[in-house]
């Protein structure tokens, strides 16, 4: 280009020196206990030995891949995988976006400020904690839900021992503890509307609900969009602690997920290999999951990261 | 390890500083713990994650599959001239008490990699634990038949004794463990979780036998009836015994340890007794137990000092034997984990030699070690009704104790045990988890009802092809070597 001073090697490499330099940690610490760790997958093919080492254990091909699926339980808790993990995405996306439009909707702001911190505190607690609380809650003999079924003339449910229940109870317990966080990132997305927008269409004689479905839901709609296409790179992950703090046997039929599956067989029998296996299984689509929702991020939502 | 009793640890005493590591050091021996655990699994997953990490302490508890993994690997220190040289003969009588069954596990080509504690399964025969203020109120007599138990159980419920009581009788979710009433009652009708069996001069696996299917009929009958808390498979032991408590029920399928629980009852003026478990029909209720090789404590061969662990124990001998006071409370024999060694069925001899006391009144010539602090507390409970003192003690030993239903099952052919006594194969492991979890699922799903006592045919297709014929196999490979 002419006009234009070229910028030569040795300058332009001196000149941005400090800010590589900078980056070197992010990019080690990324390297150490991101990359290195996947050379671990190679125990998915292996008979792997703790004592052994990776290097030392027995080769054996996709014999544990093998193995996996001939499992009787392994569809049902892919099934159950996906079922929990997707109803908690569509509803993990529904229930903030309402949350943040009804709010919007409230004058006092002093009443949305308390409301938005009490929403967002069950964001903090773990599922230890919750688990018990709502073990006491749903029981069908003391807890406090029955009793209102019970008031009201309704039969009492057993809600955390029922394979009909237990998924719903996992997917409204999981929104209901972060809807509130969720929601956050919604109402930051409305205050950026340009309130002249209300203006022209109250001019144009649209009510309130006109005017939230004509110019509040497009002005949110691409934040949502890519809030939408990124979770689903969690399309496999259905809730660890959740699940384990409140499932028992009786319904590992509709509540067992790979990763309690994967805690039960890897860490508590030692078998990692075929951990390992489920574990590699499970990155594979949830790696694929995640290129698609990128990939319809960049062409439709605008949405880039690079 | 420590358990619950990490919750009661004495004033005063800390990881860091407790009477065993003092002791310890007292000696030249400076112990510290790598790391701590609440139960059993816990500590399972910690040594794998010390295994796989390669950062091992160098005293190891270790159960058979690791033993077998690191002994593989070169891993395991050869502890044969520590042990000769430094143990005593009182540890050495000790851990021979089975006549070496269990510590042959440990030798290899003649040394010794580990310290393997002797089989003893005495103590784990069900009990039953019973309102008895509740039973008296019903003008019912004391139970002598499962029928008994049953009526008892429907009895409570259906009077609503208390004003309370709305549960026959409780289960927990964890339906195949040892010591679960579940298990108790299994036994009771003459199945066995778990286990193998010898029929006709092979191995068979118990879980899959008809007897299994009968007994999970008639409790499937019993919660159809409303008998079995429907609340069961979201229940841990904890949760079970606090509805016991509270008086939600009366009637309680437990173990030798039940008045741990049951003395917050009479805490509360409740009245409990204890009775043996009885069977349907007249043949002997026998109490299951896998007496197979589970495990033991072994030396990292990166460790300097295997002399010194064996000195440990030497010191825990000696201790726990001429100060029981201050080294044998429950709490305090935690910091000594897992230095540990007891006496074989200790607390049936116990209970014989107490209610020899009693009768005599006058302490028997050679006693149990132990004997003195049951003695103690036993009789400020037998004499002055100190319940904080000694309830559970006087509970366990004295004459209609949990301990008496221990004695009669010794005396009385009491015990089923595994037929298989090898260490788990790779196979075991591998398998395992899996076959566990359909086996949970079929019988929580036949006793709930859920399904049909049909589909037990259906377990028993699934059971042996994924896996189970496997094991058969390599099980009756070493029976028939034996």
């Amino acid at each position: 280009m002419p006009g234009r001073k070229k910028r030569t090697g040795p300058s332009a490499a001196k000149r941005n020196l400090p800010l590589h330099l900078m980056l070197l940690p992010g990019i080690l610490i990324v390297f150490v206990y991101n990359y290195l760790p996947m050379g671990g997958l190679v125990m998915a093919f292996q008979q792997y030995k703790p004592t052994r080492g990776l290097l030392g254990s027995a080769w054996v091909g996709l014999q544990n891949f093998r193995l996996l699926l001939s499992f009787p339980n392994t569809k049902q808790v892919v099934l159950n995988t996906l079922i929990i993990a997707t109803s908690k995405l569509v509803l993990g996306l529904i229930v903030p976006v309402v949350f943040a439009l009804l709010l919007d909707e409230i004058r006092s702001r002093r009443f949305v400020r308390s409301v938005q911190t009490i929403v967002y505190l069950p964001y903090f607690l773990s599922w230890v904690i919750l688990g018990g609380i709502f073990f006491n809650i749903l029981s069908p003999s003391t807890g406090i839900i029955n009793r209102i079924l019970e008031m009201v003339g309704l039969p009492t449910q057993y809600f955390l021992g029922d394979n009909q229940h237990f998924r719903w109870v996992l997917v409204l317990t999981d929104i209901w503890k972060t809807f509130g966080y969720g929601s956050i990132i919604y109402l930051a997305a409305l205050t950026s509307i340009d309130s002249t927008l209300y203006e022209a269409a109250a001019i144009d004689g649209a009510n309130r609900f006109r005017q939230v479905l004509v110019v509040t839901l497009p002005g949110i709609s691409s934040i949502v969009f890519v809030m939408a296409v990124l979770s689903l790179g969690n399309i496999l992950n259905a809730g660890f602690d959740q699940v384990l703090n409140m499932y028992s046997p009786q319904v590992y039929q509709t509540g067992d997920i790979l990763d309690t599956f994967i805690y039960r067989i890897g860490l508590q029998q030692a078998q990692y290999s075929l951990s390992t296996a489920v574990g590699f299984f499970r990155s594979v689509i949830s790696f694929l999951m995640i290129s698609i929702s990128y990939f319809l991020a960049y062409r439709y939502g605008n949405y880039r990261i690079f | 390890m420590f358990g619950d009793n990490i919750r009661n640890v004495p004033e005063g005493m800390t990881i860091e500083n407790n009477p065993w590591l003092s002791k310890f050091k007292e000696y030249g021996i400076d112990v510290t713990y790598k790391f701590v655990a609440t139960n059993a699994e816990d500590m399972t997953t910690k040594i794998n994650l010390a295994i796989a990490t390669d950062d091992l302490p160098d005293i190891i508890p270790v159960n058979s599959t690791q033993y077998k993994d690191l002994l593989e690997a070169d891993m395991l220190a050869d502890i044969t001239d520590a042990y000769d040289r430094y143990a005593t003969d009182e540890v050495k009588n000790l851990l021979n008490q089975d006549g070496g069954l269990m510590a042959e596990n440990a030798i290899v080509d003649g040394r010794r990699f580990g310290i393997v504690l002797p089989t003893q399964f005495a103590d784990y025969v069900p009990v039953l634990a019973y309102r008895a203020d509740w039973l008296e109120e019903a003008g019912l007599q004391p139970p002598g038949s499962m029928d008994d138990i049953w009526n008892m159980a429907k009895t409570f419920k259906n009077n609503k004794m208390g004003g309370t009581c709305v549960i026959g009788i409780g289960l927990t979710k964890n339906v195949l463990d040892l010591l679960t009433p579940s298990v108790g009652l299994f036994n009771a009708l003459h199945a066995y979780s778990g286990i193998w069996l010898e029929k006709n001069g092979t191995l068979a696996y118990s879980s899959i036998q008809p007897e299994y299917r009968d007994a999970l009929g008639m409790l499937a009958n019993y919660y159809a009836q409303g008998l079995i808390d429907p609340e069961f498979g979201t229940k841990d032991m904890k949760a079970m015994w606090e509805d016991a408590i509270s008086g939600r029920s009366g009637v309680v399928v437990s173990h030798f340890c039940a008045p741990f629980d049951v003395i917050n009852g009479v805490k509360l003026e409740q009245e409990w007794a204890y009775s043996r478990m009885f069977p349907t029909d007249g043949q002997p209720v026998k109490a299951q137990n896998s007496a197979a090789f589970s495990g033991g404590v072994v030396y990292s061969a990166k460790g300097m000092n295997p002399e010194a662990m064996i000195r440990m124990y030497n010191l825990y001998e000696k201790f726990t034997r001429e100060d029981f006071a201050t080294y044998n409370d429950n709490a305090v024999l935690n910091f000594a984990y897992p230095i540990y060694v007891g006496v074989v069925d200790a607390n049936p001899k116990i209970y014989r030699e107490y209610n020899e006391f009693i009768t005599t009144g006058t302490k028997p010539a050679k006693t149990t070690q132990g004997f003195d602090g049951v003695l103690e507390a036993a009789e400020k409970y037998r004499l002055n009704q100190d319940i904080e003192g000694g309830y559970i003690m006087y509970s366990i030993f004295g004459p209609e104790g949990t301990e008496a239903a221990v004695d009669y099952a010794i005396l009385n052919d009491g015990y089923m045990v595994s037929a298989f006594t090898g260490a788990t194969t790779d196979n075991m492991a591998l398998y395992g988890a899996n076959l566990k979890t359909i086996e949970e699922q079929m019988v929580i799903s036949i006793i709930k009802g859920d399904q049909p006592i049909g589909s037990f045919d259906t377990f028993v297709a699934d059971w042996k092809a994924n896996g189970g014929d496997v094991l058969t196999q390599e099980v009756n490979d070493w029976f028939s070597k034996r």
